[in-house]
């Protein structure tokens, strides 16, 4: 159990310290990197919460996916030649305020609700019953989704095609 | 073990020394608590916070992209632990929507962001205001 509680402590630490990199850095390409810890560390989070098969998608999907599209993105739209790879801020006194009192309300909320929770159950199986729900009851939802993946495809597809 | 560490750091007068037993003292305090699902929503309730950061504080728009990717993480964190917590897998289902649908907007953003970046050749979102008027 006190290894749980260690591994919980490394992943929550990585993932704020690596979220504030991508917020703060100054490059571009640092901060898309920085993100790769952060999803990493996520997706630890999600191993310690016994979603094994979610913490696989995230690996399969956002790192292997999404974050190579944002790292083409930048390849895509920045001159090599000039430096205006860098960005400045702006803001940034209000924008910290306004976050702080969006976290203190939500923790604020946490602490003061009673969750009607049960204890963990180690090791139940998750990949026959997240199958089971999406054939069963989340049959229509996830045929939208896919309805929906194949429009942004074309979509994109159109959008990123050189227009005469 | 702490009263021994204590009396060591009373009977040294390094700072660092003093910094160091006051850190463990703190892990061993921490380590010591069991985890349950407020730290897991914290956490979350955190991430979700530095993604209104990002989104606030930043003008580039695939720096705004990243952004909005951590938040949907951060709600994916809550997602899971809420159906880790309820023995209820139906969370699990509403994060592999929430990631269908984050793929999909990056998909369309990054072509957007593409096209733009063709047309003004610039990503900072004070410039891109062709539809203000």
């Amino acid at each position: 159990m006190i290894y749980y509680t260690i591994l919980f402590y490394v992943f929550a630490v990585l993932a704020v310290a690596t979220a504030f990199y991508v917020v703060f850095a100054k490059n571009v390409i640092h901060s898309a990197f920085a993100l790769f810890g952060t999803l990493f560390a996520v997706a630890g989070l999600f191993v310690l919460l016994n979603a094994d098969f979610i913490a696989i998608t995230q690996i399969m999907v956002y790192v292997g996916g999404i974050l190579v599209l944002m790292i083409f993105g930048v390849m895509l739209t920045t001159k090599i030649a000039d430096i205006d790879i860098h960005t400045k801020n702006l803001n940034r006194i209000p924008a910290i305020l306004f976050s702080t009192g969006i976290t203190v309300i939500l923790i604020f909320i946490l602490f003061t609700t009673k969750w009607n929770i049960k204890p963990q159950v180690q090791n139940q199986e998750t990949v026959s019953q997240i199958g089971k729900l999406m054939l069963t009851t989340y049959l229509l939802p996830f045929e939208i989704a896919s309805i929906v993946l194949l429009v942004a495809l074309v979509g994109s597809a159109m959008y990123a095609r050189k227009t005469k | 073990m702490n009263l021994w560490l204590f009396i060591l750091m009373l009977s040294s007068c390094d700072i660092r020394f003093i910094l160091l037993v006051l850190f463990l003292n703190l892990s061993l305090l921490l380590i010591n608590i069991m985890i349950d699902i407020n730290f897991y929503l914290i956490l979350s309730a955190i991430l979700f916070a530095i993604g209104v950061i990002g989104v606030l504080v930043r003008r580039n728009a695939i720096i705004i992209f990243m952004c909005i990717e951590l938040m949907l993480n951060a709600v994916n964190i809550s997602l899971v632990s809420f159906s880790s917590f309820l023995g209820n897998s139906s969370g699990q289902i509403f994060v592999f929507f929430v990631m269908t649908v984050a793929a999909a907007e990056a998909a369309i953003g990054l072509a957007i962001v593409i096209s733009l970046f063709r047309n003004k050749e610039t990503l900072n979102i004070d410039e891109i205001n062709i539809l203000k008027w």
